[in-house]
């Protein structure tokens, strides 16, 4: 009996300390890196290390995607809770990170930023004022896009 | 003060230029042209008989820009220059010395973005493009004699050289001292500015500087959906924006607006224009002088020839008596 009472303390433990515990991006399925090449006519593309920036500088997830929580305001809704099926096919079926609704900028829906302008608002939340970023256009070449 | 009748001799008060002189003696005369000029002065929109209730065209498009967002990567400027084919600039897009000078549009470049020193704690330099508002009553086309200027149902105002005489009247009338002239142009000099990227709107594209901001810095849309958005933003964060959507309202309203965390006044932004057209300012003025140049030359005219005949048929009257007599 008392075997299995500490087996089941220890069981619980377990699982508290390992929802507690920061999980590391790759344990979650994120990416360690990223290429973003989609401004590979001007710069040469941007090797992003997913990996250090979450484990190192995000607290949550949500520093930098959006989540379910505390996005009340944001127009996601407009598509995804027309119906059970939409919202499926838009979000599990065919679910691309940030791509799926920052695609190309549509004026029809200038609240959806294009993913370029996307990328950039989150890159800048932090990148603004750090080197020449924000103080010389030479920020940009300085702080993520070589030239070419 | 009431008229008083003039020094007419004639007894006959039925005479039409009696009646005319009786209302119009030499001190209502100069009343009225007192009250005119008094009118055209203070531009009274109501009084000048403008069209209070004209939206403009309902769809048309605007930009919003978020001065807040802008990190000076002078991309704009790149894409404005590389769309329209302008010359190659002095210095090149990177070159950052070019923000130690306010500079204003060119016949070189319809854009240029200026560098201000943010006087708010901690916070960075406050970049602030400046290019052809495209006003929704724009002054400029107002005041073009050649009728060189028009308003696209799109929004862009455009300007047709082959129109232009070069009086750069335009230049003048421009609030926002926008409309820039090619001196170094010795055979053909033209007005110069930004055309709202018009060919690019009408294949169902967005401005090729809005496609080129990085920061989201410049939102392209309908110019009522921009208004909203821009007031939810204003709504969302207060501490980050001045509550003050500048060409909302400014000289009636412009296609493109601006969002400021700062004063618009520290930007360098005309602070002190008036939420109406300018064109209202001499609308009463411009409607009288056909009145005057017309109606009055014949009034007059008719009311001299009529004393002159008068005056005639009692001089022939007289020699008659005298010759009776």
């Amino acid at each position: 009996m008392k075997r299995l009472v500490s087996i089941l303390i220890g069981s619980v433990l377990l699982l508290v300390m390992a929802v507690a515990l920061p999980t590391p991006a790759t344990e979650l399925g994120g990416p360690d890196t990223i290429e973003l090449n989609q401004l590979e006519g001007r710069y040469k593309p941007v090797i992003f290390d997913h990996r250090r920036h979450a484990v190192e500088f995000a607290e949550s997830c949500g520093d930098c995607h959006h989540q379910h929580r505390g996005y009340e305001n944001l127009p996601c809704k407009r598509c995804h809770a027309i119906d059970k099926a939409q919202f499926k096919e838009s979000v599990v079926r065919s679910f691309r990170p940030c791509g799926n609704c920052h695609g190309d900028y549509d004026p029809a829906t200038p609240d959806v930023p294009g993913l370029k302008v996307a990328f950039h608002e989150v890159c800048f939340s932090c990148h603004k004022g750090m080197g020449d970023l924000g103080k010389t256009p030479a920020g940009c070449e300085q702080q993520c896009h070589a030239k070419k | 003060m009431a008229p008083k009748q003039t020094s007419a001799k004639a007894g006959n008060g039925d005479n039409p230029c009696e009646t005319v002189r009786k209302l119009i003696n030499r001190r209502t005369f100069l009343g009225s042209a007192v009250a005119l000029g008094g009118a055209t002065l203070a531009g009274s929109p109501g009084a000048a008989g403008a069209s209070p209730n004209l939206e403009g065209w309902p769809d048309r498009f605007g930009m919003l820009t978020d001065l807040t967002a802008c990190v000076g990567c002078r991309s704009c400027e790149r894409a404005c220059n590389e769309w329209n084919g302008l010359p190659a600039p002095e210095q090149s897009f990177e070159e950052p010395g070019v923000f130690d000078d306010v500079r204003r549009p060119t016949s070189r470049a319809y854009t240029v973005v200026n560098r201000y020193d943010s006087t708010a704690d901690g916070g960075g330099p406050v970049y602030r493009k400046i290019q052809c508002n495209h006003c929704n009553e724009p002054a400029c086309a107002t005041a073009c004699p050649a009728h060189a200027y028009f308003k696209t149902p799109e929004g862009a105002v455009k300007y047709d050289a082959d129109l232009c005489f070069g009086c750069r009247y335009c230049m003048t009338a421009c609030p926002f001292g926008v409309p820039a002239y090619s001196y170094e142009s010795a055979f053909e000099p033209k007005i110069v500015k930004c055309t709202f990227c018009h060919d690019r709107i009408q294949d169902g594209r967005i401005p090729a500087c809005a496609e080129a901001c990085p920061a989201g810095a410049l939102t392209f849309g309908k110019r009522s959906d921009l208004i909203r958005l821009a007031r939810r933003k204003i709504e969302s964060e207060p501490e980050r924006y001045q509550d003050h959507i500048y060409g909302e309202k400014e000289v009636g309203g412009t296609s493109w607006m601006y969002l400021s965390g700062v004063p618009f006044g520290d930007l360098g932004f005309p602070t002190d224009l008036p939420n109406y057209p300018l064109i209202d300012n001499t609308k009463g003025f411009l409607a009288a002088v056909p009145t005057v140049l017309v109606v009055w030359p014949a009034l007059f005219g008719m009311c001299y020839s009529a004393l002159k005949r008068r005056e005639e048929v009692a001089g022939e009257e007289q020699k008659k008596e005298k010759d009776l007599g």
